[in-house]
């Protein structure tokens, strides 16, 4: 049985999540077949509406019986990794919360230093906190050294790159 | 006949600046235009305000033109002023979603259709960054209908009886970012939530909202109430920020403020947001859906075809 999810839009709520979950749950009672839920044409869902489809409807029948007998087809990667998100928590595995922010940060400094700066980026720790900023600069120098410390701090590097990434100087 | 001067240009702070005004309308006051020009948050924010205090408001201006700009973000349409009749609508510009009612569970089909146009036009080679816009607006207006009036969690479609207006544009500037302006005329998500969250402080509510597993009904769905808290990761994740006036609050997420900033301010009516996203590059996921399936991974891939 295929229930094509493109009907339903949009996927925006709770209540339209109801209205699929319903459906699935009288697909359910009317035979052993395996439902799969068709997502080709779908863009975009709320974290709400994909929560009736996974944490909630397993929940109501158990997650082995929804492991068993749904599937899901067509989702774009985005949407893939918010559908594998609640699957886990559905599965009742603690989440363990990845601290990866700083590798994404740094890329997108990196590429934004490689558009405006040929590559030359600065990141310097000092009493005041960390500095990010593009080129590279010779604090030994007064002059450079004043307008480096002119530099708004940050007390981790995290919210110094975040800052650098809003305005690149 | 009261008159209120609006001579500045409409952004989120200049309009928030008026609420106080506002809310001290009693009596018919004209609303005097002096400048059309505005920005999507000023818009939506300024949409509630007149709705609020609609019966009492009636307009006028200097030079009809300089209105040339709200007119075509539907903002005379949308209050029903006559203006509207008084010179055609333009055609539809490719950076502007026109400031749009929601009033039900059918109305975010439209802004949508609207918003992507927008950003397939503008915003090519970023498939994250494109759905992440979308979903952030999916995700404010979803709350509305859901939190705005503080009513018990419904499980047929959603209504409300004061709308609440959304409306977007992208600027290719040096900044390179949308901006999404969402106001609504409900209860304000502080006095939404501070029975169910009697034990922390108004401030801490606030915040609160916009972290994970936060909701009026946490009792019932405890893993519900994410939606605030993802479009927060990935608007910070795009170098850009967001600003919530709500209650007596002004909350602000930026780069300068990853943890949030709570001011507390003049109290408004509803829930009112200006939220920038920047479209510099494209958004890497991952942080944004925190999970670790690394010994998982298997087990899930039954799921998927």
């Amino acid at each position: 049985m295929i229930i094509a999810m493109k009907n339903f839009v949009p996927l925006n709520s709770h209540q339209s999540g109801i209205k699929v979950k319903n459906k699935i749950l009288e697909e359910l009672a009317k035979n052993d077949e395996l439902i799969i839920l068709d997502f080709d044409g779908v863009d975009i869902f709320t974290d709400s509406f994909i929560q009736q489809l996974t944490i909630i409807l397993a929940q109501e029948i158990g997650f082995k019986k929804l492991k068993g007998r749904v599937k899901f087809r067509n989702l774009n990667d985005f949407l893939l990794k918010m559908v594998k998100e609640k699957l886990y928590i559905a599965s009742g595995k603690k989440l363990v919360k990845k601290e990866k922010d700083i590798d994404i940060l740094l890329k997108r400094a990196e590429e934004i230093a490689t558009q405006k700066s040929d590559g030359y980026l600065s990141m310097l720790k000092v009493s005041t906190g960390w500095k990010v900023f593009l080129n590279s600069a010779n604090v030994d120098k007064n002059m450079e050294k004043e307008k480096v410390l002119k530099l708004p701090s940050f007390n981790s590097l995290d919210e110094a790159l975040y800052y650098f990434i809003s305005k690149p100087i | 006949m009261k008159e209120l001067i609006l001579s500045k240009k409409l952004n989120f702070t200049t309009t928030t600046n008026l609420a106080k005004a506002f809310q001290n309308i009693k009596e018919p006051t004209t609303l005097i235009f002096k400048k059309g020009f505005a920005q999507p948050a000023g818009i939506t924010l300024l949409s509630s305000l007149i709705n609020s205090k609609r019966e009492f408001i009636s307009i006028e201006y200097e030079k009809i033109e300089e209105l040339n700009y709200l007119q075509r973000t539907n903002f005379f349409k949308n209050l029903n002023f006559e203006i509207d009749k008084k010179f055609p609508q333009d055609d539809r510009a490719n950076n502007l979603l026109e400031c749009t009612k929601i009033l039900d569970d059918d109305d975010p089909y439209e802004i949508d259709i609207r918003l992507k146009k927008i950003l397939e036009a503008h915003i090519e080679g970023k498939p994250n960054l494109v759905l992440g816009i979308l979903l952030t607006v999916y995700e404010v207006v979803d709350n509305i209908l859901e939190h705005s009036t503080g009513e018990a969690f419904k499980q047929s479609d959603r209504a409300i009886k004061t709308p609440a207006f959304v409306s977007a544009q992208y600027y290719n500037n040096r900044n390179n970012h949308i901006e999404v302006g969402i106001s609504d005329g409900g209860k304000g998500i502080v006095d939404t939530m501070a029975e169910e969250y009697s034990e922390f402080s108004r401030e801490e509510v606030l915040l609160k909202a916009f972290e994970l597993n936060t909701t009026r009904h946490r009792k019932f769905f405890p893993s519900r109430g994410n939606g605030l808290a993802k479009l927060k990761h990935f608007v910070l994740l795009s170098g850009g920020s967001i600003r919530c006036r709500t209650n007596e609050f002004e909350i602000t997420f930026s780069p300068l403020y990853p943890n949030g900033h709570i001011e507390e301010v003049e109290p408004i009516i509803g829930t009112h947001f200006e939220i920038m996203i920047g479209c510099y590059s494209d958004i890497d996921t991952n942080p944004v859906f925190e999970i670790d399936y690394s010994d998982y991974e298997d087990d899930l891939d039954d799921f998927f075809d």
